[in-house]
């Protein structure tokens, strides 16, 4: 025995012929003690496992032996299985659901128990037909702190001699001995797991994920973290060689500006705060990051880890900047529609003034004919103003001066009443006659009338109303002027009710809701206020609100 | 460390050195069930050195020789010393396990090729 390596016990379980069954059960738990006190420098529990269903088997002269295991914290369902000789390749076992309702019917009370010895017929129906039909002879819990962690199941023995009473006993004491340091072995091994675990979750993130501790000392990224690094960092790729360095050099300045004082200054002032987006720059290029900031509730006794994800937006800000330049596009459509529109309503106009003028003038009336032609030169120059504001529709502007809203009013009615479109609409004017002056822009104020009261006309015509009516009214009270336009056309639905005078709004069959771009421009313009009461089928109240 | 020799494509030699316990029985283990899955049905365990067989060393045995036999080979200790074939008697496994001394599998085997 003298070449015996070194380290290597001579005490072993079995190297010496156990007399007495007391004096084998000292024997084992000396090898069991042996076995704990190596795997205690290193709690590989796979390993200890494994070994120890071995020196049972050694011990026992059995060749198959299993241990199946709940997984702490994943409920019944999550098992891990170890086993020796045929039962390694067993799915009957590593499958068994050993929940502690089957396993406490299963000992019903015993610290182990022989299988051929339990009568099947009268209770436990569950695991043990499957563990007898693997060949497993005796099973004996893994009892810890009052918690079932598993059980152990050893196979028949290769002499096919039966198990005694005492070797059952000493079966027994050897894993009631050892079930404490299985246990906070497999809690290591477990803790081992659930970090691998979180890693590959942190690592399956795209976001760049870097924690820093108290120190501000980079203390673990992950592999979207390291690929952001090396974009501005090139040379180093193992994640090992950046933990340890401090903020400021896994984010230099020449890169990322003054993003580490702001995250200092956030972190002095709480931690947590929302996204905030940054552009790094880089050789070739620059990228842009959203970067939020949170705080771990863990760290160490100078304060808690600083955790900074890092999202790469890039992409979706060039995205952005494409779909702004289609938009600005876009917005060109919609004024050109507008414009249009808008022209409609002065032609509109010119063709209402010239048929009453023409009436007039067959009728011999030269006053009223000159009054409409007038009113003709009025509306031509207005159509050259609105010519002329398009010149300049970046700066849209409202002339303001003092004027009477009512008067405008009636030139605006005065001027639709021989159009066609209202030869069955019957237009109400209720006006406030002590209505103070207003500062408006009439000419802009009569085509936000001319918009509404068109609307107003096609919502009756499109309600088919024999009894079409269109009111406009007014009246002030200290601080405002009030203009009230209603209609019994078809009304506007809730859902689009408050999307009105936005743009691209329509609730016409045919129509483009440009008109409504304009009058939106105008009431902003005056710094009015608009509301809008309406009921399906009932028609429209719009009112605004002028200051005075 | 367990080295390995093989002799031809049915046998292989595997030598576990100066002990076979709890530091290298899952490692004997490992390399028997390797050697049986690419398909060598006869294992000799060269004991000539061993001193210190543990119950882990025997339970690793234990494990595998069903597999070996249900190949129609065996696994079969040889030149094992005074000592480990005691403990064998002890354990009542000499009637199980296939003990023989090294001239014998010399014979049957031819080891001298390889060694």
């Amino acid at each position: 025995m003298n070449d015996v390596p070194e380290g290597h016990g001579q005490a072993t379980a079995v190297t010496e012929a156990p007399k007495e069954p007391l004096e084998r059960r000292l024997l084992a738990l000396d090898a069991l003690s042996k076995l704990a006190r190596q795997f205690s420098a290193k709690p590989d529990f796979e390993h200890l496992m494994s070994v120890l269903l071995m020196t049972l088997c050694g011990q026992f002269s059995v060749g198959n032996a299993v241990a199946i295991l709940k997984r702490p914290h994943s409920g019944s369902c999550g098992r891990t299985f170890f086993a020796t000789g045929r039962f390694r390749n067993s799915s009957g076992l590593a499958g068994l659901d050993i929940s502690s309702e089957s396993c406490s019917a299963l000992m019903g009370g015993q610290s182990s128990c022989k299988l051929k010895d339990l009568d099947l017929s009268d209770r436990h129906s569950g695991i043990i037909p499957v563990l007898r039909e693997q060949g497993v002879g005796l099973v004996c819990p893994l009892i810890h702190d009052d918690d079932l962690l598993g059980i152990i199941g050893i196979g028949d023995r290769v002499t096919g001699k039966e198990f005694d009473r005492e070797e059952v006993e000493l079966i027994v004491a050897i894993i009631d001995t050892i079930t404490p340091f299985l246990a906070n072995t497999y809690l290591f091994w477990e803790i081992g797991r659930l970090n691998t675990w979180y890693l590959d979750i942190l690592n399956s993130v795209k976001q760049g994920v870097f924690v820093f501790d108290s120190s501000n000392r980079l203390k673990k990224i992950n592999t979207a973290g390291l690929d952001i690094y090396q974009t501005f960092t090139p040379g180093i790729s193992d994640a090992g060689k950046i933990c340890g360095k401090p903020i400021e050099q896994v984010f230099p300045p020449h890169a990322f500006g003054g993003l580490v004082p702001d995250v200092m200054t956030s972190k002095i002032a709480g931690g947590s705060a929302g996204a905030k987006s940054f552009v790094a720059r880089g050789k070739n290029a620059n990228r842009v990051y959203n970067l939020r900031l949170s705080e771990s509730r863990e760290g160490d006794e100078n304060g808690t880890d600083l955790i900074m994800t890092l999202d790469d937006i890039t992409a979706q800000r060039e995205a952005e900047e494409r779909l702004f330049n289609l938009q600005q596009l876009a917005d060109r459509g919609v004024m050109a529609s507008a414009i249009s529109h808008e022209l409609r309503n002065f032609l509109g106009l010119l063709l209402g003034g010239l048929e009453l003028t023409q009436v007039a003038i067959t009728r011999g009336e030269g006053d009223k004919a000159d009054e409409h032609i007038d009113k003709l030169k009025s509306t031509v120059e207005s159509l050259e103003k609105f010519a002329s504001g398009l010149m300049d529709y970046n700066k849209f502007e409202v002339d303001k001066q003092t004027s009477s809203l009512n008067g405008v009013i009636g030139d605006v009615i005065s001027f639709i009443s021989g159009q066609q479109r209202f030869k069955d609409i019957t237009i109400t004017a209720d006006l406030d006659t002590d209505l103070p002056e207003v500062m408006i822009d009439a000419d802009k104020i009569a085509q936000l009338l001319l918009n509404l009261l068109h609307n107003g006309a096609d919502a009756i015509l499109e309600a088919g109303r024999s009894d079409g009516e269109i009111m406009v009214g007014t009246f002030s009270d200290e601080s405002e002027v009030v203009l009230i336009i209603s209609d019994n056309g078809t009304g506007v639905s809730p859902d689009i009710k408050d999307s009105l005078f936005k743009k691209r709004l329509t609730t016409k069959k045919h129509g483009h809701g440009y008109g409504l771009v304009t009058c939106a421009s105008i009431i902003e313009g005056h710094n009015a206020t608009v509301t809008v009461d309406s009921e399906p089928g009932e028609g429209s109240v719009f009112t605004f609100r002028f200051p005075v | 460390m367990i080295s390995e020799k093989r002799l031809g494509i049915e046998t292989i030699v595997l030598k576990p050195g100066k002990a076979l316990d709890n530091t290298n029985a899952h490692e004997m283990t490992e390399a028997i069930c390797k050697a049986q899955g690419e398909g060598f049905k006869n294992i000799i365990l060269d004991m000539e050195e061993l001193q210190l067989l543990s119950s882990a060393g025997v339970g690793s045995i234990l494990g595998t020789v069903e597999i070996s036999r249900d190949m129609g080979g065996d696994i079969v200790l040889c030149g094992a010393g005074d000592k480990i074939v005691h403990i064998l008697e002890v354990l009542d496994l000499c009637d199980y396990l296939t003990i023989k001394s090294k001239d014998e599998v010399d014979k049957q085997y031819h080891m001298q090729e390889v060694n």
